[in-house]
């Protein structure tokens, strides 16, 4: 009996606290989810306003190291950090070609190997462009094994999003025990949990 | 007293209504993030000849062109969200991508023979889980909202993230009357904060 009244404050107290904790991703999220589907809002539009700049740097070469490496120490460099993706398009002879991001800001570095110059294009989109990124920002390229994640900080941010979906986990279940536990609201809150179970199940599996 | 027993009950009852969409949204997260659904080959193949085909479809807009071939779609039994309709103007072809949450099929469309060839595949419940945390989203917004269940989730979805904003609200509020919570629950506050613009800051200045 006394050690369920203890799991029992210890569940409301690590739901407060991982409520708490989370709370800022979880208004992140929320709200970068918000305006993720509705694209047609005009005052959270960043495409448009974005910021372009196109620049060159010289750049010492190392022939000896994977594509990778060279992206890297191309990036180190000039100056730029983030996940370096490969696209097939910024492939051409002689070029090392790659596109680097990080939340609200994408370079696209084409490295011309004769001439020693890294020619790099800038976007920089504004503070709602910059939500939308950390949205989905987690450097996964299904399907495609050249591009895996290679950014310490995005591990790092991947972390957090899994983090925060445990964390949603565990403050769902916690609060299903709390309203068990408690004997209030029995029917209320079975009603509400049942119309939660049966809505979400028929927009997974009961459509026409 | 009766405010706090409204904003309690206002918690409860988001909280218990949100609590399988929250855990769909999380187990989707997992699943986007480590273990990305590849394409995968088709389940089955069936054709279709002898088709009625609407005249000039393929020469009309994508949402238009989407409405003209709706019940084209649904005289071949393939329901779901059209996606982006590619036309072969050379082959006489167009290609259209349906999808639900628990499946995927595509359409192939021979105008000049009039024949579809349909192949599909069901993806199964965290594929579900991943495709509904996607929709509608920002891409494609022109003909996103294709199919009434997307619309629906569409609806689902806001009305989640409102409930969230809700739900955290009063949970602020419930925490904050727990005299003897106020000072662990801001230090957890606290340093969640400033985890939070800590990670958020390295990215992105």
């Amino acid at each position: 009996m006394r050690s369920r009244s203890k799991t029992d404050a210890w569940t409301r107290k690590l739901h407060y606290y991982l409520g708490l904790y989370f709370l800022l991703f979880v208004w992140l999220f929320s709200l970068s989810g918000l305006v993720l589907n509705h694209p047609g809002w005009t005052f959270a539009q960043f495409w448009p306003q974005r910021r372009q700049s196109q620049y060159e740097r010289l750049v010492r070469q190392d022939n000896t190291q994977t594509d990778t490496a060279r992206a890297r120490e191309i990036m180190g460099q000039v100056g730029i950090r983030g996940e370096v993706e490969w696209l097939t398009e910024m492939q051409a002879p002689g070029h090392l070609g790659f596109r680097v991001t990080r939340p609200g800001y994408t370079y696209e570095v084409d490295f011309d190997q004769s001439r020693g110059i890294a020619s790099i294009h800038k976007t920089t989109v504004n503070a709602w462009g910059l939500l939308s990124a950390l949205h989905h920002f987690n450097g996964v390229h299904a399907g495609d094994p050249r591009n895996t994640r290679d950014w310490f900080l995005t591990t790092v941010w991947t972390f957090c999003m899994d983090a925060l979906a445990a964390g949603l986990i565990f403050t769902v279940l916690s609060g299903v025990y709390m309203w068990y536990r408690s004997g209030r609201n029995r029917y209320a809150g079975l009603v509400a949990l049942l119309t939660g179970i049966i809505a979400s199940c028929v927009v997974v599996f009961g459509r026409g | 007293m009766r405010g706090s027993r409204l904003v309690s009950s206002l918690h409860l009852y988001a909280g218990m209504f949100l609590a399988p969409f929250v855990t769909l949204f999380a187990v989707s997260v997992f699943v986007v993030n480590h273990f990305p659904v590849r394409p995968q080959l088709a389940e089955s193949r069936r054709e279709v000849p002898g088709l009625d085909l609407p005249a000039g479809v393929e020469s009309l807009e994508a949402r238009a062109r989407i409405q003209k071939l709706r019940p084209l779609l649904d005289r071949l039994n393939v329901r779901g969200e059209a996606g982006f309709i590619r036309y072969l103007p050379e082959e006489q072809r167009l290609i259209i991508p349906v999808s639900t949450p628990s499946s995927e099929a595509v359409v192939d469309l021979h105008l000049r023979e009039r024949v579809a060839v349909i192949t599909s595949r069901q993806t199964g419940l965290l594929r579900a889980s991943v495709y509904l945390h996607k929709m509608p989203g920002p891409h494609l917004a022109n003909i996103k909202g294709n199919w009434v269940w997307t619309r629906v989730w569409g609806i689902f979805a806001d009305a989640i993230v409102y409930l969230i904003f809700l739900t955290t609200a009063t949970g602020i509020w419930l925490w904050w009357l727990v005299r003897s919570e106020r000072r662990a629950g801001l230090l957890w506050l606290t340093v969640g904060a400033v985890v939070f613009l800590g990670v958020v800051c390295a990215l992105s200045i």
